[in-house]
């Protein structure tokens, strides 16, 4: 994230150079630049929230996965990996997420057994 | 560097395992892995397809040259995440490898297929693979488009971390192909024993995973620019869905452009030929029951095989090139409402060709109450089937003509909305079914979008020759028994001491029938004769036409316009919009009701499908009765 809040524009890299990859969508910026509340809409130092309520292009770290939708770990919705919601369709389920570079089509009440944290490290990078 | 061409072996001793060579060897991997293509470069034509006993799970088993000429058994499993056994796939899956599946022996070797260019991912299914000591291959597929995207990985490397042999491969070039064939041909070597994790404990089986991907120098290939580009519009909350509606009209339009003058030319010509065997034979009840009831099965089922051939290959180009996930997923947004699967999207797109290899195909939908509902509303998709009795009765009853000068006819108009009364019938019907009977607490809708690729050319047609076969066996098996039957029937006099030679079609078992009917579609204006069309129909249900060209002493050869006239001279209007309404809903077509029982693997379904299906179709037909009556009087 830049200075501004904004995501940066991705550049194409070589693979030899470490640099995060983020995809974003332009309808995605005037999402992130609209807040929720006078203070951001992240402005706690841990905001843990289901996965269906992490806005489009906002990234996260998952962080529990309820029993319940464990087979989805199997997939890679592990905790410690990178998560963001990159497509939503006009009723907004279900939505497709960029999980770790794969992107995965979930339903809400799939999503919402899932717990990210927006402001925690994932376990390793996708280089 | 890695060389494709060979396998890059764990250097450390591996025991022998207790066979000298491979007789059975099973390929496992992640769905979307490439797997089904490997299997099908692999075995090419020398494949069949049948059941595990006791489930509806597809056995996809091949062949393939091994050492010294004598044949290897592949067994192509379902795809699966991991070896806990999540689905009936999954189960089937590990049944299969520990050697308990009857009727299938127990592999002796392992084809591991992941994507390489999700590794790290699957390297958890690869420890459980290892774990079961069984000779295994792991292949690095997609190794052109890993590489080609910035991928690198260390096989060499790889192979001493998992004590086994790596390999990189491209299915879909043929690359690496020889490697595998090498190691399908020399002894088998159990993989050495290597530090694998408690598989259970998922934070520890990560940190393996980072562990083993980093010393084999492992690095992630860039995200497809393409991919994010194309997704960038199929996905996009306006032009997603333009998109969808443009791709499946097309694939409809396709059916009737290609398909259909196809279909008429193989009509022609299998009359023809039906002529020609008839006058070889001679004049008789053999001769009559073998043209009229064997030849004309036989036809009712080829007929359509141009237009599902097309069908499944434009499907199938959909498919694999992965805009087919992301048609699902903008599917799903809708049919989720009614409480439908987006993965039904596939199998209720293809019933529009034929329902049984639609309800066949909806093995791919986890949920069983999901996959229940998608298989009860798939015959009300108007089958090709339908589209010849649809063509009949509206050229018999409307004109030609343009509706008020506008691009559309009366005609198309009217076949329009057929489709949509089908359509109409199984969205209620859905929502109707998950509100109640299949109500399911835990939805399940997770699609994993591949990354858009060209589709290979073999592979391809290998499915969709898979499919034909499917199509011909099982639709027309069925179609031909009942066909012989209803023929030998039509011979079969009612009153005794009649022979065999002045039995008519009314005088006969049939005509009975379709006299014992008539009282139940009197009040739509239909009689007897209707009576014995919707009998022989439940065969196949084009065979309406022939019969009713029989009943009213239509001349075979000039069958079309004398038929038209006939038709309007014995129905009124307000029948024939009854009767149209009837075959678009009604459950005419043994083939189907033999799919749904073997599929559901009980009676049950199948009954109560056919039962409600009637029920609707005379309910609908009855008003559409009234309401054309009062129109049209």
């Amino acid at each position: 994230m830049n200075l501004n809040g904004n995501f940066a524009r991705p550049r194409n890299t070589l693979p030899n150079k470490k640099s995060r990859t983020l995809r974003v969508h332009s309808l995605l910026v005037q999402e992130l630049t609209a807040p929720a509340s006078p203070q951001g809409l992240f402005a706690g130092e841990d905001e843990v929230l289901p996965l269906c309520d992490l806005p489009l292009g906002r990234s996260a770290v998952i962080t529990t996965v309820a029993p319940c939708v464990a087979a989805l770990m199997d997939l890679g919705f592990i905790p410690g990996t990178r998560v963001t919601p990159t497509y939503s369709g006009p009723g907004g389920d279900p939505r497709v997420y960029d999980l770790d570079g794969s992107p995965v089509a979930l339903r809400r009440d799939s999503a919402q057994h899932i717990s990210v944290n927006v402001h925690s490290e994932p376990v390793e990078e996708n280089e | 560097m890695t060389c494709s061409e060979c396998i890059c072996a764990s250097p450390s001793a591996t025991a022998s395992a207790s066979v000298a060579r491979f007789r059975t060897v099973a390929l496992v991997g992640p769905p979307n892995s490439g797997k089904t293509t490997l299997f099908n470069r692999l075995t090419g034509l020398r494949q069949k397809v049948g059941n595990y006993p006791g489930v509806t799970v597809e056995q996809h088993v091949g062949f393939i040259k091994g050492a010294g000429g004598e044949d290897i058994t592949i067994i192509d499993l379902p795809g699966v995440y991991s070896l806990k056994p999540r689905s009936e796939d999954a189960r089937v899956a590990v049944n299969v490898l520990h050697g308990r599946m009857p009727g299938t022996p127990k592999p002796d070797g392992i084809l591991l297929v992941l994507d390489a260019t999700n590794l790290r991912r699957q390297l958890a299914l690869t420890a459980q693979i290892v774990d079961l000591g069984i000779p295994v291959l792991v292949i690095l597929n997609m190794a052109d488009s890993f590489r080609e995207h910035g991928g690198e990985v260390n096989a060499l490397r790889l192979a001493r971390e998992l004590g086994a042999p790596v390999v990189l491969a491209s299915a879909s070039n043929g690359e690496g192909t020889t490697a595998i064939c090498e190691f399908l041909e020399s002894a088998p070597k159990r993989p050495a024993q290597t530090v694998l994790p408690v598989l259970q404990d998922v934070p520890a089986c990560q940190a393996w995973a980072r562990r083993v991907s980093e010393s084999a120098g492992y690095r992630r290939p860039l995200p497809h620019a393409l991919t994010q580009r194309l997704d960038r519009a199929c996905l996009d909350r306006i032009w997603g869905p333009v998109i969808f509606v443009v791709v499946v009209l097309a694939v409809f339009q396709s059916i009737f452009l290609v398909g259909q003058p196809l279909s008429n030319l193989l009509q022609y010509g299998l009359q023809k030929l039906g002529g020609l065997l008839a006058s070889g034979l001679s004049d008789g009840v053999v001769k009559s029951i073998l043209i009229d009831g064997g030849w004309t099965g036989v036809s009712a089922v080829l007929i359509f095989l141009p237009q599902i051939m097309f069908l499944f290959l434009v499907i199938g180009i959909l498919e694999d090139s992965g805009y087919l996930a992301r048609a699902a997923v903008l599917a799903d947004q809708t049919m989720g409402k009614v409480g439908l699967n987006g993965k039904a999207f596939i199998p209720l797109l293809s019933a529009y060709a034929c329902a049984v290899p639609a309800i066949m195909a909806t093995r791919t939908i986890e949920s069983r109450r999901d996959r229940l509902a998608t298989i009860l509303i798939a015959p009300f998709m108007t089958c090709s089937a339908r589209l010849p009795v649809y063509t009949m009765i509206i050229a018999a009853f409307l004109p030609d003509r343009r509706i008020a000068g506008v691009l559309f006819g009366w005609r198309a108009a009217a076949m329009l909305g057929l489709y949509l009364l089908g359509f109409a019938i199984a969205v209620l019907t859905a929502w109707l079914l998950k509100a109640s009977v299949l109500k399911s607490r835990d939805t399940h809708f997770v699609m994993e979008l591949p990354p858009y690729r060209w589709p290979t050319p073999m592979s391809l047609g290998l499915r969709v020759i898979d499919r034909a076969k499917a199509f011909v066996f099982r639709a027309g098996t069925v179609i031909l028994v009942v066909s012989l039957i209803l023929a030998a029937l039509a011979h079969v006099p009612f009153h005794r001491g009649e022979s065999a030679e002045s039995v008519t079609l009314q005088n006969s078992a049939i005509g009975a029938l379709g006299r014992l009917v008539e009282p139940t579609i009197a009040p739509l204006g239909l009689d007897w004769r209707i009576g014995i069309g919707l009998v022989t129909s439940l065969a196949a249900r084009e065979t309406i036409i022939g019969t009713l060209g029989t009943l009213y002493g239509v001349d075979r050869g000039s069958h079309n316009l004398a038929l038209q006239q006939a038709l309007r001279r014995e129905l009124t209007p307000a029948s024939a919009v009854a009767l149209v309404i009837f075959f678009a809903l009604a459950m005419q077509c043994i083939s189907t009701i033999a799919v749904v029982r073997r599929e559901t693997n009980s009676w049950k379904w199948a009954t109560l499908q056919f039962v409600y299906m009637g029920v609707v179709a005379y309910a609908a037909a009855y008003a559409g009765y009234l309401v054309a009556r009062w129109l049209f009087g």
